[in-house]
């Protein structure tokens, strides 16, 4: 549509398309997990709302880091955010533990 | 939405946004039409369940008298049990549902799960009729997608979390948000197509980005339990505190009469306001440590959380209530009960199948469109573009025979038959895809135009049918006043007539109806069948 | 939940089309009737609907009533005019001569 599109699709363009479309669809999920239950955790108040708060918005930040992922067009900037992003709220989560 | 003069930056964020909008739409749209679809005859689920079983006319009683009929039948029948469960009846289900489970026997390998049956409200006797899945098929279908748990539930979760994101891009890409608003030509190409997907993606829009969201939250138990894992070392410790517990005590041993639950519904439906219970559940029936739970309807309220009222069986003190909810869990329960629509009455019902009706009809509309703005006047169609128009036809036009196909199934095969229940929902499938896979012999647009009609003819068929195999046919119902039959009748009428509007729009036509351009008869094609998606 | 809250924004989304150049053309209209008066028409009658709606079955379940209905007036509205553009404000106003006449029943 937009993009052009060559009319031979090579290797590497496959490759890279491969690698942006995992990184979307697992890494937006790992972003948005992380960061749903980071601020589920983090949330005062109540447990049970926390953590509602926290499944009800997670879907919101899924699908937002989805359509980011696609439209910046550095997969090396793409990557590590997500990732990043993932690793950093998961752990501290993991760092916290459970809420006593 | 965007302002008449772009930036750079917002118009290379249109493009993105359109370019992922279209893959995104592509990859899920099969799938996701099939759950629109579905999910939106879903919302006469019990109506359809009825109209499924036509022997059954039981008489309309109030919820107390239905319970303890029931429960007079259970205790001749089964006064041991571990459980009762009693689906009281209400205007949409005339029959009180019922199931039963024994007491673990620790001596005897577990029991198979026993059959839940249908009761007469008023007499407690048993009701015998065909064997069948109901609305229930349909329902299942739209998240389970007849696919082994837990894959169909994550597909269905792919796919709508694609509809999330596909609904957000389409919104960004669209040019002209509000100028549009109303436009819808007709015979003008891809311009149709792409007038069509707008405005029933724009006009229904609050209803779209609704369903798609609360659709995800229904399961998100399942797709996203890691906050609850985050704050609770016992995720079973959340549910109870966000929707109660009622105690599950064990039998004491001591036998004791378990006294009428009428009374116990009725202090219910005072404590809250008037509403009815929908189900009662009796735990160790005729034990000193009987428990009556009774859950309240759904009906009427917006938020799908069932508040529940336990008392004891023995003593009709009351044990337990379940807590109020606090904002969050608040706000689930109202996203539950918008995806659900179980608050609605009849014209929020309709209101909410013909807004599902748009759903399907903004899917399959860019679905199409998807191959039209691919399709190059002067070349032949390239393999991805075949393949896609022909998943289009199984997708949009295919499914709707297969639906019609399982009502028909329904009044066909023999009330008797051994697995018949099974064998409606296989004759779905089969005539589905079926016909999905016999349409390849037919080039494109006559499969589209001969798919549609016969989606026309099957629709037609069903009335014509109901009034041969039954006493309930249009005329009779419409004498008696039978309206629930007289309205699921007329409404595959006017499905019919819209499957053979879109037939006859899609009907591959001569020349002549072109204007005198050379590039005309490739445009015309896709020009044709708008409304076959409204038949969606 | 009755259907007058659908019926009220079947006329105010008239009135908010006729106002636009595109579909003025369409749209039989009054001789006198301005742009800027159908339009203001139009979201009059639409915040009427919702507290119609609102005024029936409360905030909650009233404001998900209208804005239900609303989409669909829309869907139909837009279907009406593509096809015989002339019949909308004659179906317009018959939606708001039958709104009393439910709400009395």
């Amino acid at each position: 549509m937009s993009r052009n599109r060559p009319r031979q699709t090579t290797w590497p363009d496959a490759a890279r398309m491969t690698a942006r479309a995992f990184t979307t669809l697992f890494g937006s999920y790992a972003a948005a997990a992380g960061i749903a239950t980071l601020l589920a955790r983090l949330l005062p108040g109540s447990r049970v709302e926390a953590s509602a708060w926290g499944m009800i918005l997670s879907f919101l930040l899924f699908a937002g880091f989805g359509l980011w992922a696609f439209h910046e067009r550095r997969l090396l900037v793409v990557a590590p955010v997500l990732w990043g992003a993932a690793a950093v709220s998961i752990g501290t989560t993991f760092l916290l533990g459970v809420r006593p | 939405m965007t302002p008449p003069k772009d930036s750079p930056a917002g118009k290379a964020l249109r493009q993105s946004m359109a370019w992922i909008h279209a893959w995104l739409g592509l990859l899920a749209g099969w799938i996701l039409f099939a759950m629109f679809l579905t999910g939106t005859a879903s919302y006469f689920r019990p109506e359809i369940t009825q109209w499924m079983q036509p022997e059954l006319r039981p008489a309309v009683v109030p919820p107390g008298q239905a319970a303890e009929s029931a429960i007079r039948y259970l205790q001749r029948t089964s006064p041991d049990d571990l459980q009762w469960f009693i689906y009281l009846p209400d205007d949409r289900t005339a029959a009180t549902r019922v199931f039963a489970r024994a007491k673990p026997n620790p001596d005897a390998p577990p029991a198979k799960r026993r059959p839940e049956f249908k009761l007469d409200p008023a007499t407690g006797q048993p009701l015998e009729a065909r064997d069948t899945r109901g609305g229930e098929h349909f329902y299942r279908f739209h998240f389970q997608l007849q696919i082994p748990h837990p894959w169909g539930r994550w597909l269905a979760g792919v796919c709508a979390i694609f509809m999330l994101a596909a609904i957000m891009s389409g919104v960004i890409t669209h040019k002209r948000f509000f100028a549009d608003f109303f436009t819808l030509r007709w015979s003008k190409g891809q311009r149709s197509w792409l007038d069509a997907h707008n405005v029933s993606a724009v006009l229904a829009l609050p209803f779209h980005a609704m369903i798609t969201y609360t659709g995800l939250i229904t399961l998100v138990a399942m797709y996203m339990p890691w906050p609850v894992l985050a704050n609770f070392s016992k995720p079973a410790e959340f549910n109870a505190q966000a929707y109660g517990a009622p105690p599950e005590g064990k039998a004491s041993g001591r036998a004791a009469p378990l006294l009428p639950v009428g009374p116990m519904i009725d202090a219910a439906a005072r404590t809250w306001g008037g509403d009815t219970p929908r189900t009662v559940v009796i735990r160790n029936p005729n034990d000193a440590a009987a428990t009556v739970t009774v859950l309240r309807s759904t009906a009427g309220r917006l938020s799908a959380r069932p508040d529940s009222i336990t008392f004891s069986g023995a003593t009709g003190e009351r044990l337990y209530q379940s807590p109020p909810s606090g904002p969050a869990i608040a706000t689930a329960g109202v996203m539950l009960g918008l995806h659900l629509g179980h608050f609605a009455g009849p014209v929020m019902r309709w209101t909410y199948f013909l807004l599902g009706l748009t759903g399907a009809a903004m899917v399959g509309t860019g679905l199409v469109l998807w191959t039209v703005k691919r399709r190059k006047p002067n070349a032949a169609p390239f393999f991805g573009l075949r393949l896609v128009e022909r998943l289009n036809i199984g997708a949009v036009a295919c499914l709707p025979v297969g639906m019609a196909a399982f009502l028909l199934a329904n009044r066909l095969i023999p009330p008797g038959m051994a697995d018949r229940a099974k064998l409606e929902v296989a004759t779905m499938f089969w005539v589905w895809f079926g016909l999905a896979a016999l349409s390849l012999l037919r080039p494109a647009r006559r499969a589209w135009a001969d798919t549609l009609a016969l989606a026309a003819a099957a629709f037609t068929a069903i009335p014509l049918v109901n009034a041969m195999t039954t006493n309930r046919g249009l005329v009779p119902s419409a004498v008696t006043g039978d309206w629930l039959f007289v309205g699921f009748d007329a409404a595959m009428l006017g499905v019919a007539a819209l499957c053979g509007l879109a037939a006859w729009r899609a009907w591959p036509r001569a020349a002549v109806a072109a204007p005198s351009k050379p590039r005309a008869a490739k445009i015309a094609q896709p020009a044709a069948a708008l409304e076959e998606t409204h038949v969606a | 939940m009755s259907p007058e809250a659908g019926l009220i924004s079947f006329a105010a989304l008239t009135c908010l089309a006729a106002a636009m150049k595109k579909h003025r053309t369409g749209l039989t209209l009054p001789a006198q009737a301005s742009p800027r008066g159908v339009r203001i028409l139009g979201w009059t009658l639409l915040a009427l609907a919702a507290a119609v709606g609102v005024r029936q079955a409360g905030v909650a379940m009233g404001l998900t009533a209208w804005i239900g209905q609303l989409c669909v007036a829309g869907a139909i509205l837009v279907l009406v005019m593509s096809w015989r553009p002339a019949l909308a404000p004659a179906l317009a106003c018959l939606a708001l001569a039958t709104t009393p006449l439910l709400a009395g029943l």
